[in-house]
């Protein structure tokens, strides 16, 4: 027999120092940082440590003025290399989601449908390399890709080559370093909405006529939408910055945004361009982060490790 | 949802493992080559692993990981559950939405940008209250407490969404105040989520190398960091020596951690 | 049905010096800006086994709650032994709280559970052991002492639900649905048990429960509520012989009932012609309904007499074809439609096989019950 309990309100009133202290050190730790990027960002380059003109200027009344200067922003905007490298990061992260969608659901699917002895193994075998180090996962697959790589070296051995296919160093390795590195990202929330479908709706399908592929179609996709975009999503915004993957995997001809301001950043110097493309980099995130926000409102509970 | 897998999804299942282990076997097969030639095998040697242990820089980037992730961790578990708590349990409060909004942000923020916005704060406060003096194992330590904390939070959350409310008035009705139901109920129920949540924030601290990069010093650099310099110059058997290592230690203790939960069940 | 004899020799509830024990003043409850609980009084003395009767969403649970102390009434008081108890924390009342789920401690045993309370005050480790294993003895758990919940049953863990709650001998002690868990056979033999131990232990129970029949067994008084409001409150055998209104005599067991128009009223007794029921309707008690006033007739099932001939009485009769037989083994209900179309309902106990009984489908019967056994509804 299953119970229903009524839920009520929690019985004590919050002590004023729970709250206030996980908010205070992510307001000092997390908006204020962003505020700064901002104000940086309208900021004049300077030589010098650190590399940009004061935060805040006091003037001889002791006035507080604040300078804005906008020639980062028209310099991002006049410079063709910074609106390709967004294009082609929105562009490389969104091939990356959909890979990772395309092998993540039928895996999610497989492991929600097995039975629940072997559930728990399949799951750790997705969340094992989720906890292994990401910079030597990536690393993995220079030794594949390269043209002295596993890779080719068996292709050649085999005779189905003659010279090296050019695998490593392009958009192609870095959209499957990020669909390897993302893929537990897509498959836990996918599973964790899979898992809990009712089989009796697909037999309930079945038996009011419905072929499997409509059954899918109708019953179990939309159930597991809000699976799908908060994997989508929990993909696509950290990989849009991504900067391990394209540096290591993309060689010089994949610039993405990531990397971008990494390079402004600790090459040139260029606190006050860095942030400025930062900025800009958030403004494209904010539409998917304001959705992701909705859905890990309810159901973000996969990271939950056993 | 349970019924029996086709054939052509076991298929694709078992393609998807091979897929996710493939390339962590052939680091690990390759840690034992003799061949400093990485592709090319010349026979079994545990040379890599003895080089790995004479590496001054290595150990030392080690040991300041190590650190850094003992108290980041640490940091975070407690961070984490006071907001875990306040999220779930103080019903709607002004500002809920905001926290509820900073605690999960920095799961899915681009590294880079929580990299470059921490950096600047840093560098920031240092100019105005002189604190935190330069930059190193403490600021690291910080900005990866913010990071660790979404993540703890997140697990808290749902285990303490999941805790029967009933528990805790019971306690308080049988005549325990606040801060004692806390300690000799919700404590010990949550301390399965504590321990996987203090795991994970190791797991991911001792794994960071972007949000690391912006704000180490000279001289704080992480395992990560001497990593990725030495990696960047192409593949070295050393690196693989040292990525079995890795693999193997959080295996087992996934494993053991597993091992500990089934039994206690 | 547990024998409830002494206590209802003993009614302190109609002797007007009687103190109450627990005193609910006009208690309000709003949840964001929505009523809960709608001006509630009531008066419970000590020793009552009391229920609160009521759909779920009627505010039983929440009446409950204000009594142990996790919300706060938003207007009115409430009283335990003659102490306002209105702004006290749970952890500060006399009074325990046995919950839905039981609420047990998974992480600790049965003696940790029960001993739980007792390590908040101030008592010596060997009273508390003496006290625990007292109490064990009383629900007859002393086996089960070092057992985790988990390793219970349903039926055990109720025990050990209520001894935990019990030995803190609180003033007062708050029942959530206690039996809900239980399969139907367990449930009907741990009500004797529950009434029972609250007769040998003297403490004040109030009970929340949607079973009308678990209420009607085991209570002194209940009070059945509705939209957050006491409708009536009463000995089981009050509310169920005479509801108040419509709504009690409908929430409690089933009852026909015909519209009509009042004729004639005197102080014991009311004329109402019917037309529902097709006859006059002579009801042999007084009700505050004047002389052409629109009131409805209520008659129970199993006071409604069925036969093919007419009866000796002319008042309270009506006729009507069966047109379904309910049949429950112990009784059969029949189902009568009236000239009017009514359907009227009359249990009768099953005196002879099936095969044999006297009324049949499609037969034409009359209908007839005597006066004492009707009431008027005005409300």
């Amino acid at each position: 027999m299953k119970l229903k309990f009524q839920k009520h309100k929690p019985s004590f009133s919050s002590p004023f120092w729970v709250t206030s202290i996980p908010f205070g050190w992510l307001l000092l730790f997390f908006l204020i940082p962003f505020l700064i990027v901002l104000k940086i960002s309208f900021s004049e380059f300077r030589l010098g440590l650190p590399p940009y003109a004061p935060l805040i200027d006091w003037a001889k009344e002791g006035v507080l003025t604040i300078k804005i200067d906008l020639s980062n922003y028209t310099f991002i905007g006049t410079d063709f290399l910074y609106l390709f490298a967004y294009v082609d990061s929105l562009i490389i992260a969104l091939l990356g989601t959909i890979g990772c969608l395309g092998i993540g659901y039928p895996m999610a699917y497989s492991i929600a449908k097995a039975p629940p002895s072997k559930r728990t193994i399949l799951l750790m075998m997705i969340i094992l390399p989720f906890w292994t180090s990401f910079l030597l996962r990536v690393y993995a697959w220079i030794g594949i890709l390269s043209p002295q790589g596993y890779l080719n070296t068996i292709l050649i051995k085999f005779g189905l080559i003659r010279i090296p296919l050019p695998l490593i160093d392009n958009t192609f390795a870095t959209v499957l370093g990020i669909i390897y590195c993302y893929l537990p990202f897509m498959i836990l929330p996918l599973y964790s909405f899979l898992e809990k479908i009712d089989h009796t709706l697909v037999e309930a399908a079945y038996d009011l006529g419905a072929r499997p592929f409509q059954a899918f179609l109708r019953v179990i996709w939309p159930l597991s939408r809000p699976g799908v975009i908060a994997g989508s999503l929990l993909v696509f915004i950290p990989a849009v910055g991504e900067f391990v993957i394209p540096e290591l995997l993309g060689g010089s001809q994949t610039l993405m945004i990531g990397k971008v301001i990494w390079n402004e950043f600790f090459t040139n110097r260029a606190w006050p361009v860095a942030a400025a493309l930062a900025i800009v980099m958030l403004i494209f995130l904010t539409l998917p982060i304001v959705i992701f926000q909705r859905y890990q409102e309810q159901q973000m509970r996969f990271f939950d490790a056993d | 949802m349970q019924t029996n897998l086709s054939p052509s999804l076991r298929v694709f299942l078992t393609l998807g493992y091979g897929f996710l282990y493939l390339p962590i076997l052939t680091l690990i097969i390759f840690s034992f080559n003799a061949s400093r030639q990485v592709t090319v095998w010349q026979g079994f040697s545990t040379k890599w692993y003895l080089s790995l242990f004479q590496d001054k820089i290595l150990i030392k980037s080690l040991w300041v990981s190590l650190q850094v992730a003992t108290s980041a961790a640490t940091f975070a578990i407690i961070l984490g559950t006071l907001a875990a708590i306040a999220l779930v349990r103080f019903g709607r409060f002004k500002g809920r939405g905001l926290l509820g909004i900073l605690t999960t942000a920095p799961m899915i923020m681009p590294e880079v940008i929580t990299g470059l916005s921490l950096l600047l704060l840093f560098v920031g406060l240092e100019q105005i209250i002189g604190w935190p003096q330069g930059r190193g194992i403490l600021t690291i330590t910080l900005a990866h407490t913010t990071l660790c904390m979404a993540y703890v939070t997140i697990i808290l959350r749902g285990r303490l969404a999941d805790m029967d409310l009933s528990l805790e008035e019971a306690a308080l009705d049988l005549g325990a105040r606040p801060f004692k139901v806390f300690i000799t109920i919700v404590l010990p129920l949550i301390s399965p989520a504590l321990i996987s949540g203090w795991l994970l924030a190791f797991a991911l601290s001792l794994d960071d190398l972007v949000i690391a990069s912006f704000v180490a010093g000279p001289g704080s650099s992480t395992l990560p960091m001497v990593i990725f310099s030495s990696i960047r110059f192409g593949i070295t058997p050393q690196i693989n020596a040292l990525a079995t290592i890795i693999i193997t230690t959080v295996a087992m203790g996934v494993m053991i951690a597993g091992w500990l939960m089934h039994r206690k069940k | 049905m547990p024998s409830k004899r002494h206590r209802i020799d003993l009614q302190p509830w109609q002797d007007p010096k009687a103190k109450p024990y627990i005193h609910l003043d006009r208690v309000s409850k709003e949840f964001n800006g929505t009523p809960a609980i709608d001006d509630v009084s009531l008066s419970i003395f000590q020793g009552e086994f009391f229920s609160l009767l009521g759909p779920s969403g009627c505010g039983k649970t929440t009446l409950l709650r204000m009594l142990a102390g996790f919300e706060k009434p938003s207007k009115g008081k409430i009283y335990i032994d003659g102490v306002d108890m209105t702004r006290r924390p749970a952890y500060d009342r006399p009074v325990n709280m046995m919950f839905q789920s039981y609420a047990l401690f998974p992480h600790m045993t049965v003696e940790q559970n029960i001993a739980f309370g007792l390590k908040q005050e101030r008592i010596s480790k060997a009273e508390i052991q003496d006290r625990v294993k007292e109490v064990l003895k009383l629900v007859q758990m002393e086996k089960y002492n070092s057992r985790k919940p988990h390793q219970l049953s349903g039926g055990q863990r109720q025990r050990v639900a209520l001894a935990r709650s019990l030995v803190k001998r609180p003033k007062l002690l708050l029942l959530d649905e206690p039996l809900a868990a239980l399969d139907k056979r367990l449930r009907e033999q741990t009500q004797f048990e529950l009434v029972t131990i609250q007769e040998k232990v003297g403490i004040t129970f109030i009970m929340v429960t949607h079973d009308q029949e678990e209420a009607m067994t085991m209570s002194t008084r209940l009070g059945v509520m509705d939209h957050g409001r006491l409708r009536q409150i009463g000995t089981p055998n009050e509310v169920y012989e005479y509801p108040n209104s419509e709504y009690v005599a409908d929430f409690i067991g089933s009852i026909n009932k015909f519209e009509g128009l009042v004729t004639e009223v005197d102080g014991n007794h009311i004329l109402v012609d019917s037309e529902e029921a097709g006859s006059t309707l002579y009801v042999r008690h007084s009700a505050e309904a004047p002389v052409g006033s629109h009131v409805k007739v209520a008659i129970r099932p199993e006071k409604m007499m069925i036969d093919h001939a007419p009866p000796d009485q002319k008042r309270n009769v009506t006729k009507g074809i069966v047109r379904d037989i309910g049949y429950l083994g112990d009784v059969s209900i029949y189902h009568v439609k009236l000239k009017s179309g009514k359907i009227v309902l009359a249990t009768q106990p099953n005196l002879v096989r099936l095969a044999e009984r006297p009324v049949t489908w499609d037969d034409k019967v009359f209908l007839f019950w005597r006066a004492e056994n009707s009431i008027v509804l005005t409300a």
